[in-house]
């Protein structure tokens, strides 16, 4: 038996996957809290016992993330964007877009028919429209992300936030928090700021259908549906929007291993 | 006599009163983000400090972010203003001032003692105060310590300087590097005085310059712009108040270039109160 | 057509600067055709003649850009980029032509593509010299016969010498108006604000040229007899740079203590300072005015024997207009990206400020979301003037 597996060592979170002849046997996430290596290692054992093996058994380990590199372990590191393009194909073979909700940037990849990567496009300049603000929000209002759409549902006049700047739109929304406007209008709110930046950089690459939302932003449903407002309909989400890239990682180290 | 300025940042208000003998009383408090309810408070504080009634106080001038919000104030000018006439006032052989707040950063030049150019930043957070703050909220020590800390460093580390955000993660990256805290600080610091220092050349840097807003009070700021510039800039003894100290000069001018009468009537009509149009 | 509800004077200015297509689409009813043009250099005298209406394409501060992205890079002007996301918009469906033009290189290859992408019965491209010697202005005016013979081809009629000639002789009386405007706006207050001429401005380009100029008539005889006039303000400002096609803009500055008396952009006096001769053929007074008398810097003008000569040569008008409309202070606009006035703006600081005149150079994002940050810098510089 020989199990593949995918981390994905994030600013924010780490993820971990364990594939198990083509399929998704377990999967792991836990925050990165500022320490890569100790994330990476303690992802990583947690998907191993899921699955009830160990790092023996692993014919291959690929990995990509911002951390990757402090993964106490051998792996073979592969580009962010062809892990998520991979992974997001694996689930959902249809999709021809992807828009990579992260915490540091909001990537639009185009997928060819295969899965591989035929165009991205991110902001390498500024954080804006990148999910980070949403987390702080999400903290701020002591709900969890995925909590988010339920509590923007009841918004009546959602705030128009006027910033770019992710920094800025925090700062912008916690002093909405003080100054009581309600929690769904500022949440609201946020959620149209996003996803028009996000449709903005969308459509500068003529994107096709299928679209599909992942990473941790597309955890906030309220976010998911106010893109997909945006983008016409029809824009996909994974069962688990986390664990695309490390799947796409874990698929491209066992090809590699071949 | 006696005048005031009230400077309404967006992290912190600023009150000064003084007469044309010096300062009488100055108050420095957090904004909050409900500044916009407590200007009227932080004006009761100054005036009990200075031992005065509110209508011992013949023209009140506000100024910064929040100015609009201060509904007793006689007239509103610039931050960029009001900080060019404080800093004036205390050098007058400063050409050029550099101003970093919480959520800004302002290059003004000054040229016999009159603005000339100026040059702001506030879209982008970097080269903030803000910068810092999520810095040292990222690398868990409190905001005080960080100038001080990174003055320790031996070899600053490279931090992005293009966007906070970025800045954030890569100071994370050097971390696990095994970089030292002081060292991923200096360099820190370091981006933020190249943001801001390459904003202000575009306007010339003309020396003697002098450094002003809560940033100032950063010791680990202050010499990375040294360095950045080559040589020392000046600094007032406190840098919170230049702009409530400017805005308090204009005021006493303002006041003698109203006729008495005019005064007479708004100083009727005035009433240290809260802001009301939100409500 | 106007009729007894019609709103006049002012309240008709609003109201087409509101909706610039309406009284083109009445036009197009009638069964006549809309030419959209670029800038301010293809002749409207041409279109005039054959009794097509003239209609200036600007863009919408108010819009965020969004298609035009997927067509253009982000690193050009963000004017002719909205202009274009409009127009895939279908913001310009009303458009029988579209008439394309070298003003610059934004406007150039903003024209090419959008010919190529948005598909109308006629199209023409004005290839405009940068410079104006003899041969530059023999080149133009070979391009306006190729650009006359398109329209009437079009047409299906030709424009006669006499037709051409009422046709100038109108225009010309519409530029004599504007000026008379303009004048208007050198007393202390002046009688109206910038907001209210831009609106003015902008109306006469979307309207055929006999109602522009009665517009004009009738705003000047309402702004000469109203009782309430704008308040006195202490900044006077020529504003130099690109153009400024939207209200939120002005009345931002003039929010901020400053008057508004001239402007030397695009929409501003540039089409409007001089007549066009009538000369022998009328193709060389056309050629000749366009070419020449329109003052951008996407014209070349001879360098003079040294920097202040150079300056002089280029920027000597600017000075008169100071003179003559006690201008205190200059507002250098830039919209991101424009290389035509972004690579004149130190040269003509160092001019205006070698006359005295403070300058308060911005370079904005044309958009109103992005508008508020610069209100701070609209009153630091009022203060400065003051």
């Amino acid at each position: 038996m020989a199990y593949l597996m995918g981390l994905d060592i994030g600013s924010a979170l780490s993820k971990a996957v364990v594939m198990d002849q083509g399929a998704l046997a377990a999967w792991a996430v836990a925050p990165t809290e500022g320490d890569f290596s100790r994330a990476a290692r303690s992802v990583a054992e947690s998907a191993l016992g899921k699955v009830g093996t160990c790092a023996d058994n692993l014919r291959a380990i690929g990995g990509c993330g911002i951390g990757a590199s402090f993964a106490p372990c051998t792996l073979v590191k592969i580009s962010d964007i062809s892990c998520q393009a991979r992974g997001t194909h694996f689930l959902l073979p249809g999709v021809r877009t992807v828009v990579e909700i992260g915490n540091q940037a909001t990537r639009v990849i185009k997928l060819t028919e295969l899965g591989k990567v035929a165009d991205c496009l991110v902001s390498d300049k500024c954080a804006a429209g990148s999910g980070r603000v949403l987390k702080v929000i999400a903290d701020v209002l002591k709900v969890d992300l995925d909590q988010m759409g339920l509590l923007a549902r009841g918004a009546r006049a959602p705030v128009k936030f006027t910033t770019g700047c992710a920094v800025f739109l925090e700062t912008e929304a916690i002093s909405r928090v003080a100054e009581r406007n309600t929690k769904a209008d500022i949440v609201a709110g946020l959620h149209r700021a996003l996803a028009a930046r996000i449709v903005a950089l969308a459509q500068r690459m003529r994107i096709q259908k299928d679209y599909a939302a992942t990473g941790g932003g597309a955890t906030d449903t309220g976010l998911v549906d106010t893109l997909n407002a945006m983008l016409g309909g029809d824009l996909l989400v994974p069962e688990q929007p986390l664990i695309t890239a490390a799947i796409g990682a874990a698929l491209i180290a066992g090809e590699k291993a071949r | 006599m006696f005048f005031a300025g009230l400077d309404i940042g967006s992290t912190i208000t600023k009150v000064v009163i003084r007469s044309p003998e010096g300062i009488r009383a100055a108050v420095i408090k957090p904004t909050a983000a409900e500044h916009r309810r407590l200007a009227h408070k932080v004006m009761q504080q100054a005036l009990d400090r200075a031992g005065l009634c509110f209508d011992a106080v013949q023209y009140i001038v506000a100024t910064g972010y929040g100015r609009i919000n201060v509904p007793f104030a006689d007239v509103q000018v610039t931050e960029i203003t009001c900080h060019m006439r404080g800093i004036a006032s205390l050098f007058p052989q400063v050409r050029t001032i550099i101003d970093i707040g919480g959520q800004d950063s302002k290059g003004i030049k000054v040229k016999d003692g009159k603005l000339a150019h100026f040059v702001m930043n506030d879209k982008c957070a970097a080269g903030t105060g803000r910068f810092l703050e999520i810095m040292a909220r990222a690398l868990g020590v409190e905001l005080e310590r960080i100038g001080p800390l990174s003055l320790q460093s031996r070899r600053p580390a490279e931090v992005s300087s293009i966007c906070t955000v970025f800045a954030e993660q890569e100071a994370l990256l050097r971390l696990s590097e095994g970089a030292g805290i002081e060292d991923i600080l200096a360099g820190i610091h370091r981006a933020a005085a190249h943001r801001i220092c390459s904003m202000v050349e575009r306007i010339h840097v003309d020396r003697e310059v002098a450094l002003t807003g809560g940033g100032a009070k950063n010791a680990g700021l202050r010499k990375a712009v040294e360095d950045r510039l080559g040589f020392p800039v000046c600094l007032a003894p406190e840098p919170l108040l230049t702009g409530a100290l400017g805005a308090a000069l204009i005021a006493e001018e303002r006041s003698a270039r109203a006729g008495s009468r005019d005064m007479r009537e708004r100083q009727r009509r005035r009433r240290l109160e809260a802001v009301t149009f939100f409500d | 057509m106007t009729t007894a509800s019609e709103p006049k004077g002012l309240a008709r200015a609003s109201k087409v600067y509101r909706n610039r297509a309406y009284r083109a689409r009445e036009w197009k009813a009638e069964g006549k055709k809309v030419m959209g043009y670029f800038c301010c250099y293809p002749p409207l005298e041409l279109m005039t003649a054959l009794d097509m209406l003239p209609f200036r394409i600007l863009g919408d501060m108010d819009e965020s850009i969004s298609v035009g992205d997927g067509y253009l890079p982000t690193v050009m002007c963000i004017f002719y980029r909205s202009c274009f996301d409009l127009g895939m918009k279908g913001r310009y469906d009303f458009l029988d032509g579209f008439i394309g033009a070298h003003a610059c290189d934004g406007a150039e290859r903003t024209a090419l593509i959008w010919t190529h992408y948005i598909k109308s019965p006629c199209n023409f491209h004005l290839d405009i010299p940068h410079t104006s010697h003899v041969a530059a202005r023999d080149f133009f005016k070979e391009q306006l016969i190729h650009l006359k013979e398109t329209l009437e081809s079009f047409a299906g009629s030709t424009i006669g010498e006499a037709r051409l000639r009422d046709a100038i002789a109108l225009h010309n009386r519409q530029r004599g108006l504007v000026r008379d405007l303009y004048e208007l706006r050198k007393p202390d207050p002046p009688l109206l604000t910038g907001s209210e001429a831009l609106q003015v401005l902008i109306a006469t380009m979307c309207l055929p040229v006999q109602e522009g100029s009665t517009l004009l008539e009738e705003v000047i005889a309402e702004v000469k007899t109203r009782r309430e006039t704008p308040e006195k303000k202490i900044g006077r400002l020529l504003i130099w740079g690109s153009l400024i096609d939207n209200t939120a803009l002005t009345g931002l500055m003039e929010e901020s203590g400053l008057h508004i008396v001239v402007e030397d952009t695009a929409i501003g006096v540039r089409p409007f300072r001089h007549d066009i001769e009538q000369t022998q053929d009328p193709l060389d007074g056309l050629a000749r005015h366009y070419l020449e008398e329109v003052k951008c810097p996407r014209t070349f003008v001879e360098t003079g024997a040294s920097y202040g000569e150079d300056l002089e040569n280029r920027f000597h008008y600017l000075r008169e207009f100071a003179t003559h409309w006690k201008v205190n202070g200059v507002y250098a606009n830039i919209i991101r990206n424009c290389d035509i006035h972004g690579y004149e703006v130190p040269a003509v600081r160092d001019y205006l400020e070698g006359l005295g005149l403070p300058v308060l150079i911005i370079e904005q994002d044309y958009s109103t979301a992005a508008l508020e940050p610069l209100r701070t810098r609209f009153q630091a510089f009022a203060e400065a003037i003051g």
